[in-house]
């Protein structure tokens, strides 16, 4: 299984990470260079882990586990608001972007309330187009028992659910974090900032699950190798839009219109293999994107067999 | 300042507690408030919020927290009590328009083309501004959802009665006893 690091250390000598990352059968999935200084995301090994480890001791450097590194994940709230928004929701997402994961932030169009409270079609095919999607609820156990449960109820992705009240379950969600609630001001204090850690393990944990489940029968290629082949495309490479190609568990978001794109995404070489073959590439519901779902190897494989 | 909640779950009634003191902290109201009731039933579902204020010190002449001073071209106003000073300037600005009122120091304005008589008829009213402040405070409490209300105010207190259902007679009649129970501390 891959584990994602944050190197963080100098550019002397880094030639020697990439080629020992290569060297273990890892991928670099993003690197920031800052003047002499640099950040280097990378996928390795689960068992490799010491070897990176020495090679960031002997260069100096600083070694991160950043755990939802190579995530994409959906933060929703009730409503936009300022009930809903910006605390704690804006936290968590920051949160979780600290441990490595790209995050986005939605409000639904009319969760308010109870009886009310609702989600479209639109909205949950929205959100499964994510890794996970973390609900963040507010202060009544009735309410959120009764009837904030119909929101998560038919999404595909792993739910994480906040709320305030303490909760033994919930129906429809992976993993439950009580204690939050409404919030007027940010939430910087001591015990605070232990639930966003919390949230952010429970996320690591539905993430990780997902993890395994993909492990158990792995995509025919790491999303990462897709990545360096995408950034050919001039389109991709020249698009100003940040984090123009945003990694997937099993696949990737580019942030370039499918309409325009899409034949060209699907063109291109895999282990001799066209993308468009190994992978589902399709519009993204967010306009401007395209998004790719890498098959798994024996997907692959059994549409070879009805080929031959 | 005493804030009670009446209501089935003892996080929620916490929670409430805390989120009315500091919004109220932020707006910078809370000295101005003596109680605050608040009646929350998540199975209704109702809130009720009723606030009993405190005397804001009633409407004031301008001529009575300034010294006002006609001058060639225009009134010269010093101020003396500074707790009125922003919201003389703002009155100023709304009676005759921000091109005509100069902000020369902290407590010293210049009005000019006006006469000491058109200045010192002016009232300011703290009241008034309390209770937008006020309904303010309270739209940020309020649930969301809670979208059909019912108002009940007189001049030292007021009850907002909320929810996302028709309002039944006993939740009206509810609201309107506990605006008479603020009243009548």
């Amino acid at each position: 299984m891959y584990k994602v690091l944050l190197f963080d250390g100098g550019v002397y000598r880094i030639n020697e990470l990439y080629e020992l990352i290569e060297d273990i059968g890892g991928f670099v999935i993003q690197k920031t260079t800052i003047q002499v200084m640099i950040t280097v995301t990378m996928a390795i090994p689960e068992e490799d882990q010491p070897i990176i480890e020495a090679k960031s001791r002997e260069l100096g450097a600083k070694l991160v586990d950043v755990p939802l590194a190579g995530t994409e994940i959906v933060v929703v709230g009730p409503t936009l608001g300022r009930h809903h928004m910006p605390h704690p929701i804006c936290d968590i997402a920051e949160q979780l972007r600290r441990y490595g994961a790209i995050t986005v932030v939605m409000g639904l169009a009319r969760g308010k309330g109870r009886a009310t409270a609702q989600i479209t079609a639109d909205e949950r095919a929205i959100i499964d187009e994510y890794d996970a999607a973390v609900f963040v609820l507010g202060n009544f156990k009735d309410c959120i028992i009764n009837d904030k449960v119909r929101l998560f109820q038919d999404i595909s992705v792993p739910v994480t659910v906040v709320c305030g009240p303490d909760i033994p379950g919930l129906p429809n969600c992976e993993a439950l974090v009580s204690g939050v609630g409404r919030k007027v001001e940010r939430m910087r204090r001591a015990e605070e900032i232990e639930k966003l850690e919390e949230v952010s393990t429970a996320v690591d944990m539905t993430i990780g699950k997902r993890r395994k489940e993909i492990d158990e029968d792995p995509l025919f290629v790491h999303p990462s190798e897709i990545k360096e082949r995408l950034e050919q495309i001039q389109a991709v490479s020249e698009s100003l839009r940040p984090a123009p190609i945003v990694l997937h568990l099993d696949g990737l978001r580019v942030k370039v219109p499918f309409e325009e794109y899409g034949n060209q995404i699907a063109e291109l070489e895999v282990y001799g293999r066209k993308l468009g073959d190994i992978a589902r590439i399709t519009g993204s519901r967010m306009k401007g994107s395209t998004l790719i779902r890498i098959m798994t190897e024996c997907e692959v494989k059994a549409r070879d067999s009805i080929k031959h | 300042m005493e804030i009670i909640v009446e209501g089935p779950e003892s996080f929620a009634n916490e929670s409430y507690s805390l989120l009315l003191e500091r919004t109220l902290v932020d707006m910078g109201i809370t000295t101005s408030i003596d109680k605050v009731k608040m009646i929350i039933r998540p199975a209704e579902p109702l809130f009720i919020i009723s606030i009993r204020m405190r005397k804001a010190g009633g409407s004031r002449m301008v001529s009575e927290i300034s010294t006002i001073e006609e001058r060639e071209g225009g009134t010269f106003i010093s101020i003396i009590d500074e707790n009125y000073a922003p919201r003389l300037l703002s009155l100023l600005w709304r009676t005759f328009g921000r091109e005509r009122i100069e902000q020369i120091t902290r407590l010293e304005i210049f009005a000019k083309g006006m006469t000491a008589g058109d200045i010192e008829s002016l009232r300011l009213d703290p009241e008034e501004e309390l209770k937008k402040k006020l309904l303010d405070a309270v739209w940020r409490l309020l649930p969301e959802g809670f979208k059909v209300r019912q108002e009940e105010a007189s001049e030292i207190a007021m009850t907002i009665t909320a929810t996302e259902r028709t309002l039944t007679p006993e939740q009206i009649a509810l609201g309107a006893s506990t605006q008479k129970e603020m009243e009548a501390l």
